[in-house]
Formats: structure tokens, C-alpha cells, sequence
């Protein structure tokens, strides 16, 4: 293995796996693998976080002869982790392979509490928060790959519309629309579940 | 319509709330899962010569796209034009022809 130092800059280790050095790329596995992981499991099911993070290794290399290396190897790759995301969630919506659990009273109370008017202060966050999570997948499950990605990127991770936008290369225009149409899409899912599950479950 | 928003606003930041708890994971895979994207990684190949020159060659070709659109803009316009040219000179020639009134009277 010439590449014991883990210290190379990226770009140096990027010339030799372009060179036709493969092992070298190891290097920028085991550096990113961590940033990777941490983007994917924000935006996939854990169970398919392995394989989505190998995917976006693999287009990662396959794609390194065209890096610029304009906006650095890091805010590169943090583009294919959210797009390889986004194919993901494409694939299961043609497919209509969504996983939807369905929602209980509890659900129906976290819901409840967070909407009415008069919040109440002594509602437990962090004791709801599973039902909170349980409640956005749900949801989320609901809405088209391209207003998921959208509305994770611009209203739960809080980017701006131009960063959102470069991750997931298409226009501020673009994002700045489908992340207020996903907002009111995921109001309107939760709020007709609300009153459906006000019945017999 | 204000409530809403303020409703939908705080819905929004609730969810986010959690969305972010859910995101403090950031432990790596294990190695195997590295092993397994290395063995992929191999058997796609190294990137050689062709690899660079095939991307180039791609990079090259969309740097001509707009050279090559206003080629065809030119070409098109310039056989409209050669066409309303053969159009006229045909017109011109059969009005300018001494034989045609003749030609017609035959006809009819």
C-alpha cells in the first residue's frame, strides 16, 4: 500500500486514483465514509443506508475524472450522497414500494398538540419525539421524491435555497417553488390523516 | 389564513426538531461494508488514459453544443434563403419569358 499517510490533500489522492492508482481511493473511503453515512441516514431508511452510502462511493469514483475541484471534494461528494438519495427514493416511488406504517392515537395526539392554537407548555418534546419521527416518515412516504428531497433539505435541515440547490443540481427558482408547495403538501397529508384518525383506526 | 401558517410553521419546526435528533448518527460503516465497496470499486477497473480521454472527449463535445446550435441556425436559415431565391428566379424567368403567353394560350 503506497498510501500509509492518511495526511495527502484530497486532490493529490484524487491525481493518483485517476492515474489508475485504485487502492489510493481507499484513503478517501475511510475519510468520507463517516460524512457519507451522516447524510444518508438523515435521508434514507437505515436499513438501506449501507447500500445507498456504497452507491454513492461507486458513482463518486466513476465520476472523479470529471471533479473540477472547484467547491472542494467534500461539498462534491455531499452533492452525489443527495442526489444518490434522491435516485433512491425515485426508484421506490415508481415502484410504489413506500413504507407506510400506519398512524395511531398517539400519533393523533402528538399532532393534536403540536397544532391546536393553544399549545400546551407542558407537552413533552423529547418524550414524543419517536412519535414525531413516526409521524414525519409517514408523511414524507406520502410525497414525490423530488418534494421529500426538497422539503428535507430546505425545512428540516435548514439550507438555503441556493445550497439546496447545488446539492441537488437544479435551479434556486426551482427549489424556492417545490419547497413551498412541499410544505403545504405535507400540511394538508397531515392534516386529512388527523381527521381520519379521529374515527376507528 | 394567518393562523394556518402559524400552524403549518409550527408543525414544520416540531418535525424538524426531531428530524435533527435523528441526525446526530454519524458512526461510519464497518469494514466489511468498505471492503465490499473496495471489491466494487476493483472490478469497475482503474481509471486509464481512455477513462480521462472518454470524459474529455464528453466535456469537449458539450463545449462545442453551442458552436454547433448556431451552425445549424446559420445552415437553416441560409437554405430558407436559397429556396426563396430559386423560388423567385423561377417566377422571374417565366414572367420574363416571350414564349409563355404562347405556351398558355396552347394550353387552355
Amino acid at each position: 500500500m503506497p498510501y500509509k499517510s492518511d495526511e495527502s490533500s484530497d486532490s493529490t489522492i484524487i491525481q493518483n486514483v485517476i492515474s489508475g492508482d485504485v487502492n489510493a481511493f481507499e484513503i478517501l473511503l475511510e475519510r468520507y465514509q463517516s460524512y457519507v453515512f451522516s447524510i444518508v441516514r438523515k435521508h434514507v431508511p437505515t436499513s438501506h443506508a449501507d447500500e445507498v452510502a456504497h452507491e454513492v462511493f461507486i458513482r463518486a469514483y466513476q465520476g472523479l475524472s470529471g471533479f473540477s475541484g472547484k467547491s472542494g471534494f467534500k461539498q462534491w461528494l455531499a452533492g452525489i450522497s443527495v442526489r444518490t438519495c434522491y435516485d433512491f427514493w425515485r426508484k421506490k416511488y415508481r415502484s410504489k414500494e413506500v413504507p407506510m406504517s400506519s398512524l395511531t392515537n398517539a400519533h393523533r395526539e402528538w399532532l393534536e398538540n403540536t397544532i391546536s392554537t393553544d399549545a400546551v407548555s407542558n407537552f413533552d418534546e423529547k418524550k414524543r419525539r419517536t412519535e414525531a419521527l413516526e409521524i414525519l416518515d409517514w408523511a414524507l412516504g406520502k410525497l414525490s421524491a423530488a418534494d421529500r428531497m426538497t422539503l428535507a433539505l430546505v425545512y428540516l435541515e435548514g439550507y438555503s435555497h441556493k445550497e439546496a440547490g447545488v446539492l441537488l443540481g437544479w435551479s434556486v427558482a426551482n427549489i424556492k417553488i417545490r419547497a413551498h408547495r412541499a410544505k403545504k403538501k405535507l400540511y394538508k397529508i397531515l392534516m386529512a390523516k388527523k381527521e381520519k384518525i379521529r374515527g376507528p383506526l | 389564513m394567518k393562523t394556518s401558517n402559524k400552524l403549518r410553521d409550527r408543525l414544520i419546526d416540531r418535525l424538524s426538531a426531531a428530524y435533527q435528533s435523528r441526525s446526530a448518527d454519524t458512526k461510519s460503516a464497518g469494514s466489511m461494508w468498505q471492503q465490499n465497496v473496495m471489491r466494487s470499486v476493483r472490478q469497475i477497473g482503474p481509471h486509464g488514459r481512455d477513462n480521462r480521454d472518454r470524459v474529455r472527449s464528453g466535456q469537449l463535445a458539450w463545449r462545442l453544443a453551442p458552436a454547433a446550435l448556431v451552425l445549424m441556425i446559420i445552415m437553416a436559415v441560409m437554405i430558407i434563403r436559397i429556396d426563396d431565391t430559386i423560388k423567385y428566379q423561377m417566377a422571374s424567368l417565366a414572367v420574363s419569358d416571350p414564349l409563355l403567353p404562347y405556351v398558355i394560350d396552347e394550353a387552355f
